[in-house]
């Protein structure tokens, strides 16, 4: 069974981010919370979001909103492990290198394509995720079973050395 | 009759014909739209470019949700010379193609639902 997981979208754009939860809710097991500022994004990072998608520009309602990029690094500070994917009408090269540079995981230009886009990368991020975990619980079962083989020998051992002498004792007895 | 400006066929392709959450969406540009064209003009009355920029920019992609194809590039073309503060003296006219033909896409969707 595959663990739901939490997804924040941070757009001032309404009927982008309508569209977007809607997409990926009825592709994928995620919880999906929306926020229209990168403030309010950071204020609820103790959801533990794993991953957060961010609009690149953050101020058509409010003018002193933080932009995408001063929230990409906010939370790359506070929250390292949250992969965070940066979305924007920007289709300038530049843009683009200053999010990668700055930890995004990957950035996605907003139009026709790009639900489904999001949606792969998100599909990405998840394997990896779940890669990572699988590893993690190979090395540990690997460990054990180390140990476990290295009592047996070790068992083995004091027995065989142990054995005879104490089968002449009960010999003599 | 004059040619449509708006063309759903995107629209009905992500949501697979559920006429119901077409219309929340179409609603939802209905409703928001009208005050970003506003907002335009007033950036423009102001010669305020960033502001401007900024408007245009959120307004792109709806464009192309609401298939209203034509404005596309014009809107691209505000974002660019507001952002870049060169070919002001175009901006008056574009924003001016954006009004007539936005107001006839809001007709258009405005049957829709």
């Amino acid at each position: 069974m595959s663990v739901s997981r939490t997804v924040f979208l941070v757009d001032d754009d309404h009927l982008h981010t309508e569209m977007l939860k809607e997409h990926l809710d009825s592709k994928l097991n995620v919880n999906i919370t929306t926020f229209s500022t990168g403030e309010d994004c950071l204020a609820n990072l103790d959801k533990n979001p794993t991953v957060i998608i961010l609009d690149f520009h953050l101020n058509s309602e409010k003018k002193e909103a933080m932009n995408g990029l001063q929230v990409l690094q906010k939370i790359k500070q506070l929250k390292p492990e949250t992969e965070v994917i940066m979305f924007s009408g920007q289709d300038q090269i530049q843009v683009a290198i200053d999010t990668m540079r700055n930890g995004a995981f990957d950035y996605v230009i907003k139009g026709e394509s790009a639900f489904l886009r999001a949606e792969n990368v998100i599909m990405n991020i998840f394997k990896g995720m779940r890669l990572k975990e699988d590893l993690k619980l190979y090395k540990k079962a690997s460990m054990i079973l180390g140990i476990g083989i290295v009592v047996i020998i070790a068992l083995a051992i004091i027995l065989y050395i142990a054995g005879p002498g104490q089968d002449s004792n009960v010999g003599w007895m | 009759m004059s040619e449509k400006v708006s063309d759903l066929g995107y629209l009905t392709t992500f949501s697979n014909g559920d006429k119901a959450r077409m219309g929340k969406y179409i609603n939802m540009f209905l409703n928001h739209a009208p005050g970003q064209i506003e907002d335009m003009k007033r950036h423009l009355e102001n010669e305020n470019w960033e502001q401007l920029k900024i408007v245009a920019h959120s307004l792109k992609p709806q464009m192309t949700y609401m298939g209203i194809q034509s404005l596309v590039n014009v809107i691209r073309d505000i974002e660019e010379y507001s952002g870049n503060k060169r070919d002001l003296e175009k901006l008056p006219q574009l924003i001016v193609q954006v009004d007539t033909t936005i107001k006839k896409a809001f007709e258009e969707l405005k049957a829709f639902v």
